[in-house]
This record gives structure tokens, C-alpha cells and sequence, in this order.
């Protein structure tokens, strides 16, 4: 995939965007201010931002609840941030939280609270685009916890054995929400040892976005030929606990290890080294970027609750009353 | 022990006079002999004892006015006035010799069901009169009534078999003099195996939700139903077999007599044709001028707007009232003089049950040629008065009962006569229901009230020869006569809504609910 | 009009469908080559071609996740689950997916699939592949269940199942695809959600479901020679639910019985019983009786079986219960 000097600014925007918008809602949620319980990302940012920026805006997305960064790509943050508080302006109306939003226009798979239900979702995505003979591409995150379940085992095997369109992102941050992922799971080394299906996998630095972005590029490119489903397995790591209302309990020189190749950090340097931007630019797109999600999270605070009319929103093709009974 | 208190006659009863004791304290009494007198409401009734012993005791004397629920005194052994402490339990009141006394204490006073209280403390024909009391036995009322038959005490079936539960074989067995069969003993016939899944608290009366719908209707109570029927639960077909039977009478009423009169609004006028006189062949004499004024004046102005104006077309059907007439007899009973129950009262709930179908004719033309259709049904019903013509309204005819239809037209035909009607009795209507019929007209055409689009006719109620499963039998019929302003009503409209109404009185049931 | 079999009018319903939108196609645990365990599905993938009608693993998880994310991304799947039994399996994605994602997203997306599959006790097929699934679902707002009763339905409301924007799960009774009943030539849909009366009575009202229609109509059949005139409503869809033809009946008739397969408690028919003890209760003349089966699993043996299944005899003891007789 041919990278320009301009789309990698864009690359490094989407990093640094998604940083400052979770470092907006812990602070947020820390000063009591946000009913959503964050599931941060801080840290994993580079798998999100390189595997979406790797494909076209119309391939399906199935995000786990996570995964904020393809959601920042292509769903405006006041939006977001509104799915956070639950307020009319939210993705559905305060109905769901943005953790499990869907949007048809802008080819995002909704999920639920049901850790990889939304594997055989994506592919299921992929069996449409095979009968309705367009080249759209699935891909799906998921975290290590989820390689655990029939779900991960079944899916592979479906896409498969059926050459689907599907790229499987593994998120594999090394914990499964508080167990180590070695603990629970039986591979020597890489969680894509389960693969053992006919299907090609590898292993990506989930720090590095050009990383990311190259071998999401030629799954997708894979998948749009016909050829079939890849697994990929980003190796990255999360620096706050599975949920905020869980303490840290993570060896300290573990964090800090990570945060030694922290995946922001790393695309910055490799800009200023490269000449494609200097410190001034830097200090303008962050001053940018804190700004719109000051203005985001403003807007927000600012949005009024839902009406209750908003929660009769369960059947597409009949009206019913409040006890479900239909109205003829 | 029996406790005499004074029962609630009616719904408005809340006081009654004692007016004569018949027996003097101390003197023996047997089951069915009266004992008291009251009065209330204009109305003398008795009070009937419902078991051998002697009156132990008269609580008020003659000429005093208590409330309802008042005991006027006692019945029982001779010990019991020195053993009893006679304290009043919530049971006690009213049901000693239950309720509808006022008004029918002659016809069914003896068969009211026995007090809760006979069950209670030794058994009069029980061999040992100091065993504590092991409380109350249970007995439904089927078995009550046949103690009541065969002039059995119920303690003392309960004494002698020593059960609770008291059946009706053990009643007949006490009744023979033959030993009763113990619980331990052979099972009984199935047919007496009375199955209660839900116990029912002693004496009280379980109704289903529809029989207490139907009972209120009917404007019967409960235990009337259960006590005729026999079951402490009533069923909606224990009320209606009430209302047919035990209410109504179970003759047939002559036709000439059961004939109801339906709203005598004016009496008849006199027959004039008797003797002929000569008369000079000259001009005719006039006898007055009278003014055309008043209800005759409103009368003259808006059949003229309809004769110039309207398409008025006549549209009849004829329609068997022979089961409603006989309804109309029940409930005359059932209700009494309280809600004289009316005729036009069901035709204007059949009207007001059809009416929403038939939008049209719950209309006005307005001046600007629109067709207002009303959603509220206000049907006037036409009176004739001393001075004309007067359409008193009832509002909100369609979520009336025949009951409170009943009062209602009660109201406003006497309020019409006596010109008591308020202003907004007079205005508002929809449609109008006019009854020719206690005239005698066979089939009349009536005028529609401007500026609605309709009036609903009903004619004579006539004897004439009708088919039932193909046999010509006597039945009564009516004709119904609907016009209505064929400029804004098509005629299959007004077709379909009169042959309604007419399904609906054949089924005059239906009506009730 | 045609006489045909249940298992024809599905046929024909799956096949004028596949004809009639490029978006719906089929599939499940061998219904292409094979035709379905009951061969339902016989002949269609050689008239449509493997594109549209194919097998899958045997895994339910696939086929509820695939079935949910090819209906969220413009397919119309028919998925065929082969015993109602194994829904608890595909119970993930129905309930927490299919159901909710309508009111999960913001634009109006919704998940039109359609999750085929049968149920009925009768044939001792066991524990595993017998019960009745209806009321595992009848408490989810999203899902439609719809289990019909005759063959005209049976063809008339796939029809409707498949074109209709919403999850359904269509509801096959196993011990009837061979029952025969008129239908219509060419296509026609019934409407879901909509009640029907399949006997017109007087006396009694028995709202009965799926497979036990026909026994309510066959005790109503028996009880009319008594004179006893029964009226008998077949609600067709149970969720969303018709409920008005059902309370203009009762309030008709004052008297109740509820007929399903599954057992009597927590089932279909005690919520009925609520719904018509909110609305007509006062028309009520006698207790509500629900039919339905014993507190225990769908057990093997010919007797246990026979005395597990509802049938007329419990229906005519039900409605006389209502008469107090």
C-alpha cells in the first residue's frame, strides 16, 4: 500500500486524536462525569487506526468494544461523545452506549456485551458480500480473551472453508481482562498457533501503524481477490485495567516497558525523523486536536437527555404499544 | 340462635319503623311464622323466623325507627338468653334473614339462606350441650335449602355426624332418623362429591366477574341468584335462569296485560267519532285561533325547513319483539319501581350500539354545505306535551346501560310533561329516536329534526302470526321507520344501520352488556 | 386453490421467494444436496444453484452469527436450524443480536432473517429434539415468532417471514408436514402479527398454537355434537402479539382455555391468561384453564409421551371445565 507523506499526517492525527479522546474520558469518568464505565484503549491505538486506515472507507468494520479508533475515523466525535453521556444526540438516541454502535452508512458492524459474538457477524458480512457480488471487505477486531471461545474457532473455520472476504484482527493485549492469555490459553508462544485451519496468519507489531498498515493492506487485498480469509495477530498492550472500575494489578515494570514503544510516540518520531513535519506542526495538530474534543465533550455535557419515545424503537416492521402488543 | 335484624329492603333503605311485634316475648315461634312487622319506604314487610324456639327478646319496640343492621330481637332455646353474651359479629348483621326483604319478603322470605350463626354453639338436638365449640361447619346452600325442605336443623346435623362439611345425604339421613353416613363411611354418589377448589369463606357468595357484570345489569343481587340457584358460585347463566324464572315469574304474562306502554307521553285522545250531528252546509265554524307558538311554533319552522329542504326518504323494517318484550317483563320485576324500565330505553341503546358505524347519520348539514359528523351520540327522543312537540336530549346515549338509559328517558319524559326539562336537556342532540307507536300508529313516518339527517320512527307493538323453525306461531312485532336526508345519506346506508338495530332488539340480551 | 402438504407450501414459499428477490438465499446443515432432514428444502438447490441454496457446518454458532451479519449487511437469509431444540444454541445471537440491533442502531437498520426451524413432541424423538422453543423467546422485544397451523399460513406467512424487515423465527411442527390443506395457486402473503379465528363459536374461546390448532378443532368438532359451540383462535404470531380478536372473543364468549405444547408454567399461555385477566375480566364467567404440557422434559417412552402431549381429551375437560360441568 502506497503511503504518501500527507496520508501518514492523517495516520499520526488518528493516533493522537484517539490518545486524547480517551485520556478525556478518563479524566471525565475520574471527576465523576461520565455514566459510560470506560474500556480504554490507551496504548493499543496503532492496531485500530493502521487496520482501518489499510482499507476502503465502504469494507465493513466489526469493532469489539475496545476498538475506539475505527469508530473515531469515521463517526463525528460529538456523535461519539453524546453515545457516551446518553444524550439525544448519541448514535441511537441514548438507547446503547457507543461501545456497541452500528452504522450501515458508515460500514460498522453494532456488537454486543457478548465478548466475540460478533466473529461469525463479521463473517456473516462477508457471506453478503459474496452474494451480492461486491468486493467489500470484513474485518474484525477482537481481543486474545476471545480465541478462547467456539465462537473464534467457528468463524475461522466458516470463512475458511467458504474463502470469505474476512480479515480477524486479534487485539492480543496479553490479558484477558485480569488472566494473563497464556494462562488460559494452550499455544506455545502466539495465539495464531490456533489457527490450524487453511487459512495464512502472522504476527504484526501492534505498535507500529506502518506495521499495522501493511499487513492488514495485503489481507484485504487477499480478501477482495477471493482468496479467502487471514488471521492476524497484533501483539500491543492496554495501559489501564480491562474496565475503570477495576484496580491495577499489573507488575508496574510491565507497563512500563510497553510504554517504552508506545505506538504515539513511535509514529511521531519517525515523522520528525523522516523531515515530514517539524515541532510546530506537532504542537498545532495536538493544540487542534484537544481543542475538538474539548468541544465535543462541551457540546455533550450540553445535549439534552432523550425523549422517552426514543426507547420504542424495537421492531422495523410492525408498530406495537409499550407491552408489545400490536397496533392494528 | 336467631337474630332478628332489621335487612337493608333496597339500595336506598337505610332506616326502618318497627310497626307491630306479632309474637309476645317468650312465646314459642316456629320456622316460616312471621314475627315482626317493619316498615320502610312505604312499604310494611315481615320478618319470619327460620327456626323453631322462642322469641327470647324484643330489642325495639313498635313505633321506633332504627338503621339497617339494627337487631330487633331474638330467637332461640330458652337457655340461650341467659347463656348468649350476645355479642354481634360482623357476619351476624344483615344476613339473619337476608336482604330484599322490602320488597319481596312475601315471596321468598322463607327462602333465604339460614344464619351463619346456626352452625354456632350446641346443637339443639345434640346429645351433649357442653362440648366446646369446635367452630363453624360449612354447608352450601343447595344443602342449606334442603334442611330448610325437610325442617332440619343444620346443628344438629352436624351435631349428630359430627362433621364439618355438611353434605346433602347427611341432611337427608338426619332427616329420616336413620344414622347419617360418617366421613369414614362409603363413598358417596359422584353427583355429591362437591368439588372446591377455591374454599369459600362460610356463607359468603362467589360470583364470576361476568355474573356480577350481569347481576348489576340486571339490577339483581348475588345472593338472591345463589340462593335460588343453589350454588355459592354464581355463574353467568344463574342470573339469567334468575332473572327468566325466579324473578320473573315462570308464566307466561297475558299479552294484553305484560303489554308495555312505551313512554305514554300524552294520553291517547278520546274517540270523538260517536254521535253524528247535523250541521248547517255553511262555511265551518270556527271554534278558536290558536297561536302558532312555543313547541308548536319551533315544531311549524322546522318541519317546514325539512319539507322545503330536506331529501327526506323512509326507509322501515319489522322487527320481532317477542323476546325483547319478555325481557322487558323480567327486568319490570327484577327492577321494580325503582327504574321503570323503558322500551325507547333499548332502542336507544341499539341505536346507540350501531350509530359509530354509520357516521353519516350521526350528522348535521351545516349552512356551509359541510357534512359535520359528531363523534358523541346525543339522541333526542321526541315528547309529546300539552304544548307541542319537545325532543328532550340524551347525552352520551352510546356508553349508557338500558338501565341508566331507562332512568334517563324516565327523566326527561316526566321532566317534558312538567316542564322541569334544564335548557341543555333540550339541545346538543344527534339523532332522534320519536315513538308513535303508544299511539297506535301501525307504521309511521317521522320527521327528521333539523338539522340532523335522521330520525329512527317506532310504531305500534302489534300480535301478528310470525315463522319460528318454519312454524307459524302468535309473536309481537314492531315496525321500525327510519327517514333520512337522502342528500347526504346513501340509501344502503340507511338500510344497513335499521336492519342493526333491528338484529341488535332481536337480541335483546345483548343489549344488557 | 391445490391440496398440498406443510412440507410442500414451504417448499413452494422458499422457492417463489428465491425467485422473487436475488437477496434471499438459503441454507443450513444439509438442506442443499440432501433437502433438509425432513426434505423441506428438496430440489431447491438444483433449481437455484449452489450460490443461493448451500450447506454449512454443523455449528449453530455459525449459522446464527453469519445469518445476523448477512441480514445487517443487505442479504435476506433463510436459515434452516434443524431441531428447535438446538436454538438454545443459536440463543446468542437471536436474542443479543438479531433482536436488539434495531434498536441498537440509529439509522433504522434492521435484521431481516429468517431462523426456519421445527419443534412437536409425538414421535419420541427425546429430550434433545421435541421441545417447544416458544416460550424461550417470547419475552425478548425484537424477535418475532411466528408458528403457523395450516398449510395455507404455512405458505402465506414464510412469505411474509422472509420479505419482512424484522428477525422471525418460523416455527415448524414436525409431526405435521404431511397434513394437507387447501392453498391458493400462485403467491399470496398472510400478514404476521395479525390473529386468526379458525372457528367461529359462542360459548367457549380457545386460543390455541402451532400444532395444538388442530386439536383445539378437533375437540371443538367433538363438543359441538354436545351443542357446545366453540370458538377457536389461532394467534399465528406470538410475538408481537394480536391480542384484540382474542379479547373481542372472550368478551364474546366469557370463557377461556389457552392451548399450547410446552409446559403449562411460565408458557404462552399464562400470559395470555394475564392479558385477558387485565382487559375482559369483568366478562369473564369462569377461571381461565390453560392446556398445555407437565412441568418436565419431553420424555421417550410411547406412554410418557402420550401423556406428556396435550390433546382433545385435555381440551374438552379444559372447556367443560369452563362451563362448570
Amino acid at each position: 500500500m502506497e503511503l504518501t507523506d500527507e496520508r501518514r499526517t492523517e495516520v499520526y492525527e488518528s493516533l493522537l486524536l484517539t490518545r486524547r479522546f480517551e485520556e478525556a474520558v478518563l479524566e471525565a469518568y475520574e471527576s465523576g462525569g461520565v455514566p459510560e464505565l470506560p474500556h480504554l484503549s490507551i496504548g493499543q491505538e496503532a492496531v485500530g487506526v493502521g487496520a482501518t486506515y489499510a482499507l476502503e472507507e465502504d469494507d465493513w468494520i466489526a469493532p469489539s468494544l475496545r476498538t475506539r479508533a475505527p469508530i473515531l475515523m469515521r463517526v463525528p466525535l460529538e456523535e461519539v461523545v453524546a453515545g457516551m453521556y446518553g444524550t439525544r444526540s448519541g448514535p441511537s438516541e441514548g438507547r446503547t452506549t457507543q461501545h456497541h454502535m452500528g452504522s450501515t452508512e458508515r460500514a460498522i458492524l453494532g456488537t454486543t456485551g457478548m465478548v466475540g459474538s460478533h466473529l461469525n457477524v463479521a463473517v456473516g458480512a462477508g457471506l453478503s458480500s459474496r452474494q451480492l457480488g461486491n468486493d467489500r471487505v470484513s474485518t474484525v477486531f477482537f481481543g486474545d480473551g476471545a480465541t478462547t471461545r467456539g465462537e473464534f474457532h467457528t468463524a475461522l473455520n466458516y470463512a475458511a472453508v467458504e474463502d470469505l472476504p474476512v480479515v480477524f484482527v486479534i487485539e492480543n493485549n496479553g490479558w484477558t481482562e485480569e488472566t494473563p492469555i497464556g494462562q488460559v490459553a494452550a499455544v506455545e508462544e502466539d495465539l495464531i498457533e490456533f489457527a490450524g485451519h487453511d487459512l495464512p496468519s502472522s504476527v504484526v507489531d501492534g505498535q507500529d501503524a506502518d506495521e499495522v498498515i501493511a499487513a492488514t493492506a495485503e489481507a484485504a487485498e487477499r480478501a477482495r481477490a477471493g482468496d479467502g480469509p487471514t488471521l492476524l495477530e497484533m501483539k500491543t498492550y492496554r495501559y489501564r485495567p480491562h474496565a475503570e472500575v477495576i484496580p491495577e494489578r499489573r507488575d508496574e515494570a510491565e507497563i512500563e516497558r510497553w510504554k517504552a514503544r508506545d505506538p504515539v510516540t513511535i509514529y511521531r518520531d519517525r515523522l520528525l525523523e523522516e523531515g515530514i513535519v517539524d515541532e510546530g506542526w506537532l504542537e498545532d495538530a495536538d493544540a487542534s486536536i484537544r481543542a475538538d474534543v474539548e468541544a465535543a465533550f462541551q457540546f455533550a455535557r450540553e445535549d439534552p437527555l432523550p425523549p422517552e419515545e426514543a426507547m420504542y424503537q424495537v421492531y422495523a416492521d410492525v408498530e406495537v404499544d409499550r407491552d408489545g402488543g400490536v397496533v392494528r | 340462635m336467631q337474630r332478628l335484624t332489621l335487612p337493608k329492603g333496597g339500595k336506598t333503605m337505610e332506616e326502618g319503623t318497627v310497626v307491630e311485634w306479632l309474637v309476645a316475648e317468650g312465646e314459642p315461634v316456629s320456622a316460616g311464622e312471621p314475627v315482626v312487622l317493619f316498615e320502610s319506604e312505604k312499604m310494611t314487610s315481615e320478618i319470619t323466623a327460620s327456626e323453631d324456639g322462642v322469641l327470647l327478646e324484643r330489642a325495639v319496640e313498635a313505633g321506633e325507627t332504627v338503621p339497617v343492621g339494627t337487631e330487633l330481637g331474638r330467637i332461640g332455646e330458652e337457655s340461650d338468653g341467659s347463656t348468649d353474651a350476645g355479642t354481634v359479629s360482623g357476619e351476624d348483621v344483615g344476613t339473619a334473614s337476608g336482604e330484599g326483604v322490602g320488597t319481596r319478603a312475601g315471596e321468598t322470605g322463607s327462602d333465604r339462606p339460614e344464619s351463619v350463626d346456626a352452625g354456632r354453639g350446641p346443637g339443639r338436638s345434640g346429645s351433649t350441650g357442653v362440648e366446646p365449640d369446635p367452630g363453624p361447619f360449612r354447608a352450601a346452600p343447595s344443602t342449606r335449602r334442603l334442611a330448610r325442605e325437610h325442617g332440619v336443623s343444620l346443628s344438629a346435623v352436624a351435631a349428630e355426624t359430627g362433621a364439618r362439611r355438611l353434605t346433602p345425604a347427611a341432611v337427608e339421613a338426619v332427616a329420616a332418623g336413620s344414622n347419617p353416613p360418617t366421613e369414614d363411611g362409603p363413598a358417596p354418589d359422584a353427583d355429591e362429591l362437591v368439588v372446591e377448589p377455591v374454599p369459600n369463606p362460610e356463607g359468603d357468595v362467589l360470583g364470576s366477574p361476568w355474573a356480577r357484570t350481569l347481576a348489576a345489569n340486571y339490577g339483581v343481587s348475588l345472593e338472591a341468584v345463589a340462593d335460588a340457584a343453589g350454588t355459592d358460585r354464581v355463574r353467568a347463566a344463574d342470573v339469567t335462569n334468575y332473572v327468566e324464572r325466579d324473578a320473573g315469574g315462570t308464566t307466561e304474562p297475558s299479552a294484553t296485560a305484560a303489554e308495555p306502554a312505551v313512554e305514554s307521553a300524552v294520553e291517547p285522545g278520546s274517540d270523538a267519532g260517536g254521535a253524528a250531528i247535523e250541521r248547517d252546509r255553511t262555511e265551518p265554524r270556527v271554534a278558536r285561533e290558536a297561536p302558532i307558538t312555543g313547541a308548536r311554533g319551533v315544531m311549524f319552522e322546522r318541519m317546514g325547513t325539512v319539507a322545503g329542504e330536506y331529501a327526506s326518504t323512509t326507509t322501515v323494517a319489522r322487527v320481532d319483539v317477542t323476546e325483547l318484550l319478555a325481557l322487558y317483563n323480567r327486568l319490570s320485576t327484577a327492577w321494580g319501581e325503582d327504574v321503570p324500565v323503558s322500551l325507547t330505553a333499548f332502542v336507544v341503546r341499539a341505536v346507540g350500539r350501531s350509530l359509530p358505524d354509520y357516521e353519516t347519520l350521526n350528522a348535521e348539514v351545516t349552512e356551509a354545505k359541510t357534512l359535520r359528523i359528531y363523534e358523541d351520540v346525543n339522541v333526542g327522543i321526541a315528547v309529546d306535551t300539552d304544548d307541542g312537540l319537545l325532543v328532550p336530549t340524551i347525552y352520551d346515549a352510546n356508553d349508557r346501560t338500558v338501565r341508566g338509559l331507562s332512568r334517563e328517558v324516565g327523566r326527561l319524559a316526566s321532566g317534558a310533561r312538567e316542564g322541569t326539562l334544564e335548557h341543555d336537556d333540550l339541545q346538543n342532540g344527534t339523532f332522534t329516536v320519536s315513538n308513535a307507536g303508544s299511539l297506535g300508529a301501525y307504521i309511521n313516518t317521522p320527521q327528521i329534526n333539523p338539522p340532523q339527517t335522521a330520525v329512527l320512527g317506532t310504531c305500534a307493538i302489534v300480535d301478528e302470526p310470525g315463522i319460528v323453525d318454519g312454524e307459524v306461531v302468535p309473536r309481537k312485532f314492531m315496525h321500525l321507520t327510519l327517514t333520512y336526508d337522502h342528500r347526504v345519506v346513501e340509501g344502503a346506508t340507511a338500510v344497513g344501520f335499521l336492519q342493526e338495530v333491528k338484529s341488535r332488539l332481536e337480541a335483546p340480551e345483548s343489549l344488557l352488556s | 386453490m391445490s391440496e398440498l402438504t406443510v412440507r410442500e407450501s414451504i417448499n413452494q414459499a422458499l422457492a417463489e421467494e428465491l425467485e422473487r428477490d436475488e437477496r434471499v438465499f438459503l441454507y443450513g446443515e444439509d438442506v442443499a444436496d440432501y433437502g433438509g432432514l425432513y426434505q423441506v428444502t428438496a430440489g431447491l438447490q438444483e433449481r437455484f444453484g449452489e450460490e443461493r441454496v448451500f450447506d454449512t457446518p454443523l455449528s449453530e454458532t455459525t449459522l446464527g452469527g453469519t445469518a445476523v451479519g448477512a441480514a445487517l449487511t443487505g442479504t435476506r437469509p433463510v436459515v434452516e436450524i434443524m431441531f428447535g431444540d438446538f436454538l438454545a444454541i443459536v440463543a446468542d445471537h437471536l436474542t443479543n443480536y438479531a433482536a436488539k440491533m434495531h434498536f441498537n442502531y440509529g439509522d433504522g437498520t434492521s435484521v431481516p432473517l429468517v431462523v426456519r426451524t421445527n419443534y412437536g413432541a409425538g414421535d419420541q424423538f427425546g429430550l434433545h429434539h421435541s421441545q417447544s422453543p416458544i416460550a424461550w423467546f417470547q419475552n425478548v422485544p425484537g424477535i418475532k415468532l411466528v408458528a403457523p397451523s395450516t398449510p395455507h399460513d404455512y405458505k402465506g406467512l414464510l412469505k411474509a417471514a422472509i420479505r419482512d424487515d424484522d428477525p422471525v423465527i418460523f416455527l415448524e411442527n414436525k409431526l405435521r408436514y404431511e397434513t394437507e390443506g387447501e392453498v391458493p395457486n400462485g403467491g399470496y402473503t398472510v400478514p404476521l402479527c395479525r390473529s386468526d379465528r379458525k372457528r367461529e363459536g359462542e360459548d367457549v374461546t380457545v386460543v390455541a398454537i402451532g400444532g395444538m390448532v388442530d386439536v383445539a378443532l378437533a375437540a371443538a368438532d367433538r363438543l359441538a355434537t354436545e351443542g357446545i359451540d366453540v370458538e377457536v383462535i389461532d394467534p399465528r404470531t406470538v410475538v408481537p402479539l394480536d391480542k384484540e380478536p382474542i379479547f373481542d372473543s372472550v368478551r364474546k364468549t366469557h370463557r377461556l382455555v389457552v392451548v399450547h405444547e410446552a409446559a403449562t408454567f411460565g408458557g404462552f399461555g399464562g400470559e395470555i391468561a394475564a392479558e385477558v385477566a387485565e382487559e375482559a375480566l369483568f366478562h369473564l364467567d369462569a377461571p381461565i384453564e390453560r392446556v398445555g404440557a407437565p412441568f418436565t422434559p419431553v420424555p421417550f417412552a410411547e406412554n410418557l409421551e402420550e401423556a406428556y402431549l396435550p390433546d382433545e381429551d385435555d381440551v374438552i375437560a379444559a372447556v367443560r371445565n369452563t362451563l362448570g360441568e
